[in-house]
């Protein structure tokens, strides 16, 4: 019966009511402060986290962007590929060597 | 209230148990989701994630890319998720932004495609996209829309990217499961890196969370490799040869430019002509074709006998009708008829295989093994240890195994007999440019990582002299002499000078030897090669030019071959900035005026004032000329001669000067023009009377 009771005690919130049990409660108001904390904290950190990993995906983007862009860029640097770009216009490469002028102050 | 309590009681209880049976299902469940259902268990546990590293790149010698990792996507559409009404409205605009993104097909033809296509759930767009097109793709109609709603599905696929496309190729190299080639082999643990291990937690959808671990490995990032390979360069000879080898209808190609002193090869090419008319490089003929490589390898043999003293070039030879005998086999000369008699080094000029193989076999014939140990300390008897791998079947016949009989050594002297690598060829010729150090060819010159050298590739001289410096000194005339009126006179030029050999080996000799025996008709195939150094005065590039099977416009190397190392020679001279001199010198040795010949005070005079320095001879007249950065004033004997009654020289002189001399010594002056004399009627030395008639004119 007292078995009962006490549970009944528990599950009506009696101790609450206890003035020894109220001694605790700032206690309980920080541990549920911090609990509350501790969450907000994780949700933030993860926020925090999906804006790395999509800022990461940025970077990977624009690196590819970057070597993909060389790479074309590359194609059109050849010396052929220049000269049948001009040859239209009449300019082909020098067989000539270079005069070389040295400028002295 | 007894009954409120008892009505509480069973409240409780009720709730209590419901509590308590909730709490074992929901036990039961994790316990058999955990021991029964893995794969539902695990899709939330952290696990440790391979994370492969970067490979490192591939650069020229002036940091241009040569080969990249850069994926490719392989893209399709599901094109059942697309709605009616968007399908219908906006399809030709997806049409014709394909169509303009690819240009392979017209849009009707892509419209005609998604149209006929239009319930497919994986129909296949295109392979290979690059990461531009794709993002090109994502902002097209229909395509931009999410991928539910759009269709596109795009898999990635590893791609190492050579941007110079088959420039090098070869030698660049390709990494595969099954034989693995080039630089890429060679150098693949240090391009690798080392993958990483990552503990992570799936914390949504696609989106992991790093965990802390002990056993976490960060990825090493591939070091990069930079080679010795110059893509200007290579893209000259690349052009080069492949114009040769359509004009010349040959199979396949090669070209080695090295840089003397340290060895770096700058260009290797190989081309090999497809059915479709088309280049590819699939064979490194460069390192790793083994020939015979023909009248090139003479210059191994007069160095031979050069260094064992056992001819000199000035010696004569007789190379009788142009055909010699050696037991029952019949050398010839390409020229029929002969050279007659002639000089050794005239021999070698005109690559005569008589002259050099009787020479060879007079010497050598009693003891061929001393003519071996020469070629075998000239560095032709040893595979090279490149960095790229290659099979040798490097072949170089011995005295007394049964290879060798009678006619080997006369043949082996002019190139046949043997086998060797175009490579091996240039380091040898290259020794030669190097005054006889022979340094080992390199494809790459250091392994960096972001940038910073980890490690240098220095120059490793494989043999510090394979023949004296006085045998060079007296072979290499004659190199330059093979150009300026040998077998590559085609390619003399004025602007510097080549140094070089040519050669036109007879393929399958052994074979066509046979044939003609046998009186069948022989199909001759020939292979043309050049192997030179240049500028030949201070040598910078060795290079050698080989094509195989040349079927029209001309055979012989120096018709074949010669061009083309001209071509690329000629290109490599004016765009190597460090092979030509500032013209400071040149302008300070013009910025001296030009002084005519004339009174020796008033030169004084004038060049004094002019702070122009200038040094005299004592004379009444001078004759002025320019050396060592000043005006030479010489003694010029007029006063002498007209003394003497002697006419003197007057060329050069100012007309006003010479008329007043020899009226003044007793002569009749008639001229013609003004300036400086150029035509005097009575010549120097001769005697003269009073009154005597002289015509001059100025110009």
């Amino acid at each position: 019966m007292s078995k009962n009771r006490s549970i009944l005690s528990v599950l009506k919130g009696d101790f609450f009511s206890k003035k020894e049990s109220q001694n605790y409660f700032p206690f309980l108001f920080l541990i549920i402060l911090l609990l509350l904390l501790n969450i907000r904290l994780s949700f933030n950190a993860e926020s925090l986290l999906k804006e790395s990993l999509k800022l990461e995906r940025q970077i990977t983007s624009l690196r590819l962007t970057y070597v993909n862009t060389k790479s074309e860029l590359m194609k059109v640097y050849k010396r052929s590929e220049i000269e049948g770009l001009v040859k239209a216009q009449g300019l082909n490469s020098s067989n000539n060597p270079p005069r070389i002028i040295d400028f002295h102050e | 209230m007894s009954n409120k309590i008892k009505k509480t009681n069973i409240r409780a209880i009720f709730l209590y148990l419901v509590m308590c049976g909730l709490a074992v299902v929901i036990v039961m469940k994790i316990l058999f989701i955990q021991t029964l259902q893995p794969q539902i268990s695990k899709i939330n546990t952290p696990s440790f994630v391979p994370l492969s590293a970067a490979r490192g790149n591939i650069f020229s010698d002036n940091g241009s890319l040569l080969a990249i990792s850069m994926p490719l996507y392989n893209v399709y559409l599901d094109l059942s998720v697309i709605e009616d009404k968007i399908f219908v409205k906006e399809s030709s605009s997806l049409a014709f932004g394909l169509s303009n993104l690819f240009k392979d097909k017209s849009s009707n033809e892509y419209l005609k495609f998604l149209k006929s296509n239009r319930n497919s759930k994986y129909l296949k767009l295109k392979n290979k996209v690059t990461y531009n097109q794709l993002k090109e793709l994502k902002g097209l109609p229909i395509l931009k829309l999410d991928k539910n709603k759009g269709g596109l599905i795009a898999e990635k696929r590893a791609n190492r990217e050579n941007p110079f496309g088959i420039l090098a190729k070869r030698t660049i190299g390709l990494l595969r499961n099954s034989n693995p080639i080039g630089l890429e082999r060679a150098y693949n643990k240090t391009l690798s890196g080392l993958d990483g291990l990552q503990l992570k937690q799936k914390i949504g959808k696609n989106l992991y969370r790093d965990e802390d671990s002990d056993l976490n490995l960060s990825p090493q990032i591939g070091c990069d490799i930079v080679s010795t390979i110059n893509i200007d360069m290579q893209d000259v000879a690349h052009q080069a040869l492949s114009s040769a080898l359509v004009k010349h209808d040959a199979d396949w190609g090669t070209v080695i430019l090295m840089e003397v002193q340290t060895g770096h090869l700058k260009v290797v090419s190989n081309l090999k002509k497809n059915k479709d008319g088309s280049f590819d490089e699939n064979y490194n003929h460069a390192i790793a074709k083994h020939s015979e490589p023909g009248s090139t390898f003479k210059l191994a043999s007069i160095l031979a006998g050069l260094e064992d003293s056992f001819f000199q070039l000035t010696d004569s030879i007789d190379t009788e009708d142009g055909t010699h005998k050696f037991s029952d086999k019949i050398m010839r000369d390409s020229k029929k008829g002969g050279y007659g008699k002639i000089t050794l080094g005239q021999a070698f000029v005109k690559s005569s295989n008589v002259a050099i193989s009787k020479v060879v076999n007079k010497y050598y014939k009693d003891e061929p093994q001393l003519f071996i140990d020469r070629i075998y300390k000239m560095g032709l008897c040893t595979p090279l240890d490149i960095e790229l791998p290659y099979p040798n079947s490097l072949l170089i016949k011995k005295p007394g195994t049964k290879q060798w009989n009678s006619v080997t050594l006369p043949w082996m002297s002019i190139g046949y007999s043997l086998r060797l690598t175009p490579l091996h060829m240039l380091t040898f010729y290259n020794a030669i440019a190097n005054q006889g150090v022979m340094v080992k060819p390199l494809f790459t010159t250091s392994v960096t990582n972001g940038g910073r050298v980890i490690s240098k590739n220095n120059i490793e001289i494989i043999n510090p002299a394979i023949c004296s410096k006085s045998s060079i000194d007296k072979i290499l005339p004659f190199l330059i002499k093979v150009v300026d009126q040998g077998t590559a006179k085609s390619i003399k030029n004025t602007n510097y000078k080549i140094a070089g050999k040519t050669s036109t080996t007879l393929l399958d000799y052994g074979l066509s030897e046979i044939n003609t025996e046998n009186g069948e008709e022989n199909i001759k195939k020939y292979q043309a090669s050049f192997i030179g150094f240049f500028p030949a005065d201070k040598p910078k590039y060795s290079c050698i030019v080989l094509v195989n099977n040349p079927k029209k416009n001309g055979f012989y190397g120096g018709d074949v071959a010669a061009p083309i190392f001209k071509e690329i020679s000629d290109k490599v001279f004016a765009s190597d900035i460090s092979l030509h001199q500032s013209i400071d010198n040149e302008i300070e040795k013009e910025s001296l005026p030009f002084v005519s010949n004339g009174f020796s005070n008033d030169l004084h005079n004038v060049l004094e004032k002019l702070n122009i320095p200038f040094n005299a001879q004592q004379s009444q007249w001078s004759v002025a000329d320019k050396k060592n950065n000043q005006i030479n004033l010489r003694l010029r004997n007029i006063n002498n001669d007209l003394d003497r009654n002697k006419i003197p020289s007057l060329y050069g002189m100012i007309i006003s000067d010479a008329v007043f001399l020899l009226e003044n010594a007793g002569l009749q002056v008639t001229f013609k023009g003004k300036g400086k004399i150029k035509y005097q009627s009575l010549e120097k030395g001769k005697e003269f009377d009073l009154g005597m008639k002289i015509n001059l004119i100025a110009s």
